[in-house]
């Protein structure tokens, strides 16, 4: 198996419930972000060193939820301070942004890190779409036809154009091309039929997470090896990426005990301003087709919020407790799910550094050497 | 604005041709299915007046033996535009038609002004590409949106002719070396265009013929399978309009003002 150090970058010293999104920076000092960003990144270089084989971040606007408005900034600094960690990012939310630029940026940090570019082509979470003024009912054919232009940017070697329905550039050549050849491998969220249709046709990696029961992420997989053979091709464990959040301690009390105060913060301080947001754009738009109603984003995470944290480990939602604790737990998901890849988030809500620390310790002396050969 | 088929007696024998519109001249090769009139080539006649000859033996047309390579074609498309459309026009072909405009291109180049490429023939490196024989597959390799087809389906009868006589004249080149030797010397400003779905002819074709021809520029239509005009009517007809007025300068985005 092959574990991503996940970074989501969270602002952990809010302290009052925010109530609207985009969140006020009313009172918020710069200078401690600066320390933030040396601390995060530091704990991102490290991983390299403890075991894990990615270390990923992701894009997020607007609130103290995630500090990487654009990780590739983060992946520049990771390409040269990591020497052979993937470097995923996972990944910039296409539908918001100039596909061009997107793969003039991947293939620049795919070129600084020497092939080492995971790159994830993500939808989004609703609320994203007022940020960057992009309608949500346009998300999909957006992220699909982004997908293919940014695919052609990176394969093309003689300049081109393109006429579509979204995009239109007359001239494109794009420096430099990347490294990995044809192109660095793609990753998509795949959690309903009609997104892993196009990531069978797209043969990247699925990417599932917020994971509410392991037979509905379960189900999941089995329809993206279906539809991927549909395209001709079987998917093997490196093409599956199962997506959660993770406490290690020295003993199963310790970790549930961190794990629920910083899930404490996640959900009650970063995640509440979003919703109302989420559902402006649920009520006022076609993001969610009739395909992703019932296995949506906001589902998952509001059953999750309502499960305690031993109800969260018992359901394969999240991984938490001693090393022998936590092998379990991942040799488990590995029999059910058939993952090879696992994106794992250590900084969960304000999770104290010197427990991300000590979770990263005990992964590489305890767990990494009993599960990489999986 | 709708097309009249007439009749021209040539030196080498009768030609069949749809004409249209008014305005500038463009001379439209077709495919080896025939002649379509789609959506986008009925729409250019709106500032063009529009000539499509059909190559003897296609869509029911009596044959000519004495055709028996692309060359030869092109030769009675050349007398065909002295006589009737004049000295200089743009080109707009479609797969066997923009294999055909290579060589109009090529061997008449004071003649071609504006050279649109759709989705050419004749360059199938390694084989690859090709129209499968399947008719099920083949329909699938055409449209990537059968349902935008608004033409009438033409008779099994026209379709074998058409098979026939592109056969023929393709004479299973799979790629054109003399052509491909001749593309450094073609002087027309050139658009070549892709589907982005078209797996008859391959994107390395047309990586090849924009690395050769020294004033080219190529696009991808999104979404298109071989038949672009069919797939994506609007998108094509975007492309040719604007390349036919600005030429290379179709690539700047003028704004608002430009309308």
């Amino acid at each position: 198996m092959k574990f991503n150090f996940f970074h989501l970058m969270p602002y952990p010293d809010y302290d009052k419930l925010p109530h609207e999104w985009p969140v006020s920076t009313h009172g918020i000092d710069s200078t401690r972000i600066q320390a933030l960003y040396n601390e995060y990144i530091d704990e991102m270089v490290d991983a390299e060193n403890y075991g894990f084989d990615w270390v990923g971040c992701n894009e997020h606007h607007f609130s103290p939820y995630g500090l990487m408005s654009n990780p590739n900034l983060i992946a520049g600094a990771l390409a040269r301070q990591t020497s052979k960690a993937k470097i995923a990012i996972v990944g910039n939310l296409l539908p918001l942004l100039n596909p061009i630029r997107v793969a003039e940026e991947y293939a620049m940090i795919d070129v600084m890190s020497g092939g080492r570019l995971i790159a994830g082509f993500l939808r989004g979470i609703p609320h994203e779409y007022i940020a960057y003024n992009i309608p949500p009912s346009e998300s999909r054919s957006r992220l699909r036809e982004a997908t293919e232009l940014i695919i052609k940017c990176w394969t093309e070697d003689e300049p081109f154009g393109w006429e579509g329905e979204h995009y239109q550039f007359p001239a494109v050549s794009i420096w430099p091309k990347p490294i990995q050849k044809p192109h660095p491998r793609i990753l998509m969220s795949a959690s309903n039929a009609e997104s892993a249709e196009f990531v069978a046709k797209m043969r990247a990696i699925m990417g599932i997470t917020l994971i509410q029961d392991l037979s509905i992420a379960k189900a999941a997989v089995e329809n993206f090896k279906k539809t991927a053979r549909s395209y001709g091709w079987e998917p093997t464990p490196d093409d599956i990426l199962v997506g959660q959040q993770i406490c290690i301690a020295d003993t199963d009390e310790e970790a549930r005990h961190h794990m629920a105060a910083a899930q404490t913060y996640f959900h009650q301080t970063l995640m509440r301003p979003q919703r109302s947001a989420q559902q402006l754009v649920l009520g006022q738009s076609r993001y969610y087709t009739d395909a992703d109603a019932g296995e949506n984003f906001q589902k998952r995470l509001a059953t999750l919020r309502g499960r305690t944290v031993e109800e969260q480990i018992e359901a394969g939602s999240i991984i938490c407790g001693s090393p022998q604790s936590v092998i379990k737990q991942i040799k488990r998901l590995r029999q059910e799910l058939d993952c090879g890849l696992l994106n794992l988030t250590i900084k969960v809500g304000n999770m104290p550094g010197s427990v991300v620390r000590r979770g990263m310790e005990l992964f590489r002396d305890r767990i990494a050497p009993e599960v990489a050969g999986l | 604005m709708t097309f009249e088929l007439k009749t021209i007696e040539l030196s080498g024998g009768r030609l069949s041709y749809h004409i249209g519109g008014t305005g500038t001249p463009v001379v439209y090769l077709h495919a080896a299915g025939g002649v379509m009139l789609t959506e986008p080539l009925k729409a250019l006649t709106g500032n063009h007046t529009v000539y499509a000859p059909i190559c003897p033996g296609f869509d029911g047309t009596e044959g000519n033996d004495s055709l028996k390579t692309v060359q030869d074609w092109v030769a009675m498309v050349a007398e065909f535009a002295e006589k009737l459309v004049g000295p200089r026009f743009d080109v707009i072909g479609s797969s066997f038609g923009s294999w055909s405009a290579l060589w109009l291109a090529a061997e008449h180049p004071k003649m071609v002004d504006h050279l649109i490429l759709g989705v050419p023939a004749g360059f199938r490196f390694g084989g690859r590409g090709g129209l499968p024989a399947d008719p099920e597959e083949r329909f699938k390799a055409l449209y990537a949106h059968p349902q935008k087809i608004k033409s009438t389906p033409k008779s099994p009868e026209v379709m074998a002719g058409n098979g026939k006589t592109y056969e023929r004249l393709a004479n299973n080149i799979q790629v054109d070396e003399a052509l491909s030797e001749r593309l450094p010397s073609i002087e027309a400003v050139t658009l070549i265009l892709l589907g982005t779905e078209d797996k008859v002819v391959p994107a390395e074709a047309g990586a090849h013929l924009k690395r050769n021809i020294p004033t080219s520029q190529r696009a991808f239509i999104f979404d298109a399978a071989h038949s672009i005009e069919v797939d994506q009517p609007e998108r094509t007809l975007r492309l040719w309009t604007d390349f036919l007025k600005r030429g290379p300068g179709y690539v700047l985005n003028q704004g608002p003002e430009a309308a």
